[in-house]
């Protein structure tokens, strides 16, 4: 059942969870993210906490908060919505996180393709000014701290935080070697922590309503709430907030899903689960909740989604490392040659899937690590190898192999 | 009339100095001001910044918003991933090449429209939906989307 | 940085803290296989071919960007990863166009060595090959790219804008789609200037030479040399196969580490050329005749020994060269002294850098680099006057732009000319042609008055400094902005930067040396060093660049008329007698003549007879038309080259030499260092070692020479020479040594004045403002500066022999200013006249910015088209150096 709590009709005045943050010290501000348990609302699941402990630890003048506003995963649009209405609550959030690190910076980047929320983010900006929580001294604290804006360029890989960095500083998009890490070394080599929306969203929150409160929202080892933006064959898509850790039923519920052929959870990069495997949890141990569900009803060619996918992933690799570069591109010719009955039996596909795992393996990124999930879901649960559309006209009886 | 590319990116250098973290903002500002990034603009970019053309051009080419090929005045983006394209993506996009006689990535004669594809822009809830200018289109039709797009200067 | 513990393959080893997987392993003595792992760039970890497993991990780890930790276990080659890299093998292969067949990369390619170490044949490749087809770039005059064999590794684009500093290719579109270019433009339109360090660091045949080699590289043997180009002395590994010059690949060695410029990697065809010198000429009824070594030896014998005989030994005189090897200076001076019994013996480094020689003499006491070309890169301040260093010292800009882009120094240009180094630099001064001790002078009166100058220093190491503080007092800002053009405030900024960095470096070359004030120029360089304490320390220093292979080694070993090997002084009473005693020869006490006093001398019938060893001045001295009349008038003219060059032409005995290539010996290059030569062809025809001829000569002069090999004069050389005392050929087989060098046990001088100056004190030397010799007036109202650029070389006999190089820039041409070309009605490309009141010549425009408004410069390779003939023969009193810089010209439309 949905719980509201980011998205509640009623929820705390703007700015008051850092102003109660500014009463604590940082350490204090720190440890209560971490005991909240918050994990990084962007779908890598992170602990926030860690994260901001590092970077408060990392000794520099100068560090940034960053917040990663580049959603690109398709299906997903839960920040979109946050975004629209709430910006104020990320600038705040993103204030707490500048406050318990120690940085004076904070630094918005926004989707090429949501220029039109920048007035938005701009009048929720203002309206904080207004307040006195962005500024110099605030609150007669000591603490300096505003945000700026800046767009993406249409590159899906900048929502990976090194490459959203590199992008930051003028550059093109490729992700970075780890170590170092942002928190070390982020934005123009300074300690950086990079969240996203709904991470620093739910700081107030957990500022407010105190940690134990936060981790309660959760289901068994979850902590808080979640949004799940849901598509594709559902009656009633949009954005619904859960407790984390919710079985995927609840939200198909939610959202008016029938006829249920499969369900991908977590975008392009998640996974794909057939009808009867919707009683599993939308958690961090389980099935992605980055927050993209989209239903596909029995009426939908597998393969041709499958084949979307990987035309997705070969448009949006940045290409630097090999197993990605080249294997997204063979993954998708693999897939055509399905689609065009050049391949007609699994044992044709072995060597595809050996690549499938070297690119798991080996990927400098989540991005071609995870390109494959969708191939191999897609292939072992959802393609019947005696169907006609594969089996059909087959390069077997067409004499060709 | 256009401004003068270099004009703009005087302006861009007031605006966001000459730092490397200022390349794809100048960048931006001109791709969004003439839909496109001229050579003179990219030279102009590198003397300033300091960054060789080679490098600007890099950045250039890395993203898909931004183009070196002159486009129209007005750019229509219509989403192409997944649940759009479940739902008439592909009859929207050959209605908009019929109705405006040109072919994907190409731009009109008068310079008045450029048709793209893009990836998943983030309104999968009312899909089929396009960026026209940056502004969002939902729940599309063959003929919604030619009417949109022929109202435009 | 302590060890720690780790595991690999089951193996406990102790490393050092921070160590890579891959240096751990190689420290072990594991291979792992790489790809876009190269030493000399930035590691991108991009190929993932080096992947390993590490106990715990998910994925598998990328050992060329992965830290150790503490316990890690590792294991290099488990089933996981051998078949991880044999399916990223794979991938790259299905990409790559593998035509290994008739490719010139094949046995040196490093994707095929890893498909052969895996064993992935046809048969075996798991995946289909790709449309890989695009099409090749070869619009460059050296170099090809092909994309179809690029596998991304991005090797180039960081060797060519970290190593080179210059950015001009780069990744260009992501994805599959990903490639290396220069953006919308061809290779032949960008800015690429051919140094092929892309080449070098291509792993496959992607990037490659242009002309093919026609040979792989197990045909082929590799002989390691000295450039034969500019002073750097790049070490250069020649690829021959059959008696020719197949390739050239830098050495990654001390002090190019494998860089070189254009001229270096592709312009050594000349070696090759039809037009070589392979028999001596003697001049019978006007015309040069074939002869025999045997007549043409006797001839000179007869001819110089009448001249001799008739008016005394000071009546002949000797050119040595700038480019033949330290060994044949030695010589050739030696003869000159003990056998022909004069000390007429000079060189081209008179052209260059005499004010040099005698500056830094004076005020420090050894008028040479004082620091070495690699601590540049650890200056903090690095301040270029007078010296296009990426035309003219190509890999030592590369070492500046480094240590400004790498290492964060500032760069302070101060150059009339917009030149390439001003992109990289702070501050930039434009001066007026001709007004250096000004701004100099300029900046130390800020240094001073802002109380910057370093108080410790100049009371413990120098003296007479009191002078200098009582001169510079009156050159404040303002006043300097008035001689020289540059705003007062840069001039403070200048100063400022200069005299606070941690350590400040100057560099110069001809801008300053080559004007009438050139020695007080050089002077005030040593001054403003002095003053900010910057000489006697890593990473600072004065540091004129050299600009010929071994003019450093010339002047080094004497082939100057009033010093012996050493700067011992012919005045010197000790000096003269120990040369006396080790030649067993009566020595002349008199200083000899100068180059332009020889030529001078001509005319005047001073000098009759005139023995040239490689030089050509009928191109490169100041005023040719004097020049030209000069030669013509000498009674007897000999000329060694490996060319019939323009003076040759005028010659009554032409002799063959051996080139650069065919012959042993050493040069010293600009840095001081003493570097080998070795033999790798054999000379054409005839021709002999310049060492050989003149051991020949001087015999038959009645003073016998005879040596076995170039190693035994050097040994000579060391025993007479206390600065080269510790030199010996087998000492510099691995890397050269520097001088000082005194005894065989002696490491070699990395840095000048450490703890005491070569003369004890340092001498500051006050030091006022002069105008140059001739300036802008209202007939000829332009200011003429002449100079090198990067695609040329001195006279041209060499660089001009190289299609490659003539595909860059094939004649000459004047860069004016398009404010200037569109006023005087003149298009660009299009012809100009320029004169002077020495002579007058035709040549192309070149519209550009480079030049200020009332400038013109022109470069001076071109015979056709001589500079020389307009610049003025104007000397410094002290140095004799001629004006080359400062003239004043018309531009005109051709009539």
């Amino acid at each position: 059942m949905e719980k509201k709590v980011l998205l509640a009709e009623d929820q705390p005045e703007f700015g008051a969870g850092f102003e109660l943050a500014l009463t604590m010290t940082p350490a204090d501000v720190v440890y209560m993210v971490r005991d909240s348990g918050i994990k990084g609302r962007g779908g890598a699941g992170f602990p926030t906490g860690i994260k901001w402990n590092l970077a408060g630890a990392a000794s520099s003048d100068v560090k940034y908060v960053v917040c990663n506003a580049d959603e690109g995963e398709p299906g997903t649009f839960k920040d979109r919505i946050l975004l629209e209405k709430y910006s104020e609550r990320l600038i705040e959030g993103m204030a707490i996180g500048g406050y318990a690190i120690g940085s004076s910076h904070g630094i918005i980047y926004l989707r090429a393709e949501y220029p039109y929320l920048i007035p938005a983010i701009e009048e929720a900006r203002k309206n904080m000014i207004g307040k006195g929580l962005l500024g110099k001294n605030i609150r007669g604290k000591g603490f300096d701290f505003d945000v700026e804006i800046r767009t993406g360029s249409g590159a899906y890989i900048c929502g990976e935080e090194t490459a959203l960095i590199e992008s930051l500083e003028g550059k093109s998009g490729f992700p970075r070697n780890k170590p170092p890490f942002p928190v070390n070394s982020g934005y123009l080599n300074k300690p950086t922590i990079v969240n996203n929306v709904e991470t620093f969203c739910a700081v107030p929150h957990i500022i407010l309503g105190g940690p134990e409160w936060y981790a309660d929202l959760g289901i068994g080892e979850c902590s808080g709430t979640k949004l799940f933006s849901i598509s594709g064959d559902v009656e009633k898509p949009g954005v619904y907030e859960l407790p984390l850790g919710a079985p995927l039923k609840d939200l198909l519920e939610l959202a008016g899903a029938k006829d249920i052929q499969a369900v991908q959870v977590g975008g392009a990069s998640g996974r794909t689960i057939p009808a009867a495997d919707t009683y599993r949890s939308l958690s961090f141990g389980d099935l992605p909740p980055g927050g993209s569900v989209i239903v596909f009803d029995s009426t939908v060619n597998m393969l041709e989604v499958l084949e979307n996918f990987m035309e997705f992933f070969v448009h949006e690799s940045c290409g630097q490392c090999v197993p990605c570069r080249e294997g997204t591109l063979h993954l998708r010719n693999a897939v055509e040659d399905l689609i065009a009955g050049d391949i007609c039996n699994k044992e044709s596909l072995n060597d595809y899937f050996k690549l499938a795992e070297v690119m798991r393996i080996t990927s400098k990124c989540g991005l071609g690590q995870t390109a494959v999930n969708c191939f191999v879901d897609i292939i072992n649960n959802f393609v019947d190898f005696t169907d006609e559309r594969i089996s059909g006209e087959c390069c077997c009886e067409r004499g060709d192999q | 009339m256009p401004r003068n590319p270099e004009e703009i990116v005087t302006e861009g250098i007031i605006e966001f100095g000459t730092g490397r973290e200022s390349l794809v903002q100048l960048l931006t500002k001109v791709n969004e001001e003439l839909s496109w990034i001229p050579t003179i603009a990219i030279e102009a970019i590198a003397k300033a910044t300091r960054i060789s053309v080679a490098e600007v051009y890099s950045v250039v080419s890395f993203y898909s918003f931004f183009s070196i090929e002159p486009r129209g005045r007005n750019i229509v983006r219509l989403c192409s991933t997944i649940s759009c394209a479940m739902t008439g993506q592909g009859e929207i996009l050959e209605a908009l090449m019929n109705e405006f006689g040109i072919e994907l990535f190409e731009t009109t004669d008068d310079g008045r429209l450029t048709i793209e594809t893009t990836s998943c822009i983030g309104l999968c809830d009312q899909a089929p939906a396009m960026l026209v200018n940056g502004e969002p289109h939902v729940k599309l039709t063959p003929e919604k989307a030619c009417d949109i797009v022929r109202g435009l200067e | 940085m302590h060890n720690i513990s780790i595991k690999i393959n089951d193996q406990g080893y102790s490393i050092r803290e921070g160590s890579t997987i891959l240096e751990a392993c190689t420290e072990a003595g594991i291979k792992i296989p790489t790809l876009c792992h190269h030493s000399k760039v930035n590691i991108s970890g991009n190929c993932r071919i080096c992947v390993v497993e590490v106990e715990g991990w998910n994925t598998l780890a990328i050992a060329c960007v992965t830290p150790i930790i503490p316990n890690m276990i590792v294991r290099t080659h488990s089933p996981r990863v051998i078949e991880s890299r044999k399916i990223v093998a794979n991938l790259l292969l299905a990409a790559h166009n593998c035509d290994c067949m008739v490719c010139d990369s094949a046995g040196a390619c490093e994707l095929q060595d890893l498909a052969y170490d895996f064993g992935i044949d046809n048969r075996s490749r798991m995946f289909d090959d790709l449309e890989c087809l695009e099409e090749i770039d070869d619009s460059s005059p050296v170099l090809k790219y092909d994309p179809s064999k690029c596998i991304m590794c991005t090797r180039c684009v960081k060797a060519c804008r970290d190593i080179q500093g210059k950015g001009i290719i780069a990744v260009l579109n992501r994805g599959a789609d990903m490639r290396v270019g220069t953006g919308v433009k061809l290779l032949d339109i960008s800015d690429c200037d051919g140094c092929g360090e892309c080449v070098q660091i291509c792993p496959t045949g992607a990037i490659s030479d242009k002309v093919s080699n026609s040979v792989r590289s197990w045909e082929v043997e590799k002989i390691r040399t000295s450039c034969s180009y500019c002073g750097v002395g790049c070490q250069l590994d020649m690829w021959v196969h059959d008696n020719k010059l197949v390739k050239v690949e830098g050495a990654d060695i001390i002090p190019n580490y494998g860089s070189t410029c254009v001229k270096g990697r592709y312009g050594h065809t000349f070696i090759d050329s039809d037009d070589r010198l392979k028999t001596p000429l003697i001049r019978r009824n006007g015309a040069l005749v074939e002869a025999t070594w045997d007549e043409a030896i006797s001839h000179i014998t007869e001819k110089i020994g009448k001249i001799r005989e008739e008016n005394g030994p000071d009546v002949i005189a000797g050119l040595s060269s700038a480019r033949v090897t330290n060994e044949e200076n030695y010589l050739f001076q030696k003869m000159m002294r003990a056998a022909v019994g004069t000390n007429n013996v000079d060189h081209c480094a008179r052209l260059c850098h005499a004010s040099t020689v005698a500056g830094l003499a004076a005020a420090f006491g050894s008028g040479a680099m004082t620091n070495s070309i690699a601590e540049l890169e650890h200056a903090k301040c690095i301040l270029v006057t007078g010296s296009n260093t990426t035309e003219t010292h190509p890999v030592i800009a590369t070492i500046i732009k480094r240590a400004v882009r790498e290492h964060g120094a500032k760069l302070i240009v101060i150059d009339p000319r917009r030149i390439d180094l001003v992109d990289h630099a702070a501050l930039w001064l434009r001066q007026k042609n001709g007004t250096d001790v000004a701004w100099m002078n300029g900046m130390m009166n800020v240094i001073i008055s802002e109380n910057l100058q370093d108080e410790a220093y100049i009371s413990e190491r120098t003296e007479d400094f009191e002078a200098v503080r009582k001169t510079v007092e009156s050159f404040t800002p303002q006043m300097v902005e008035d001689i020289t053009t540059i705003p007062a405030e840069k001039i403070r900024e200048a100063a400022r930067i200069f005299a606070t960095a941690e350590v400040s470096s100057i560099v110069y070359s001809m801008g300053i040396t080559q004007h009438t004030t050139g020695t007080d120029n050089v002077l005030s360089t040593a001054n403003l060093a002095m003053l900010t304490g910057n000489v006697g320390k890593p990473s600072s220093g004065v540091n004129p660049l050299r600009g010929q292979n071994n003019v450093q080694g010339a002047c080094d070993l004497g082939a100057l008329p009033n010093v012996y090997p050493g700067y011992q002084k012919v005045a010197d009473p000790a000096s003269h007698e120990k040369f006396e005693k080790a030649w067993g020869r009566k020595l002349s006490k008199d200083n000899g003549l100068t180059v332009v006093e020889i030529i001078n001398g001509l005319e005047s019938g001073k000098v009759k007879g005139l023995i040239i060893m490689g030089e050509n001045p009928m191109v490169s001295d100041p005023n040719l038309n004097h020049v030209e009349k000069a030669l013509e008038s000498a009674e007897f003219l000999v000329v060694c080259d490996i060319f019939l060059t323009e003076t040759a032409e005028k010659a009554d005995v032409v002799l063959p030499a051996a080139s650069f290539a065919e012959k042993e010996g050493t040069f010293t290059n600009t840095e001081r260092r003493v570097i080998l030569l070795r033999k790798f062809l054999d000379a054409p025809g005839e021709a002999r070692p310049d060492w050989k001829i003149i051991c020949d000569l001087s015999t038959s002069f009645g003073y016998p020479m005879s040596y076995a090999n170039p190693a035994e004069i050097m040994d000579e050389i060391a025993s007479v020479t206390p600065i080269y005392g510790g030199m010996r050929h087998s000492r510099i087989q691995e890397i050269g040594l520097q001088w000082p060098c005194p005894d065989e046990q002696h490491p070699g001088t990395m840095y000048l004045h450490k703890g005491e100056f070569k003369r004890g004190k340092g001498k500051f030397h006050p030091v006022d403002f002069i105008p140059p010799a001739e300036l802008p007036d209202a007939e000829y109202p332009f200011i003429l500066s002449t100079g090198r650029i990067l695609f040329h070389y001195h006279t041209g006999s060499m660089s001009r022999r190289a299609p490659a190089l003539n595909e860059y820039v094939s004649g000459g041409y004047a860069e004016i200013h398009p404010a200037d070309v569109d006023r005087l009605g003149l298009a660009d490309g299009g012809p100009v006249s320029i004169s002077t009141r020495r002579g007058q010549i035709e040549t192309t425009v070149r519209s550009t910015e480079i030049v200020a408004i009332g400038s013109v410069f022109v470069p001076f390779h071109f015979a056709e088209a001589a500079a020389n003939r307009l610049t003025n023969d104007a000397l410094d009193p002290k140095a004799k150096i001629p004006e080359l810089k400062v003239a004043a010209c018309q531009v005109a439309q051709v009539k």
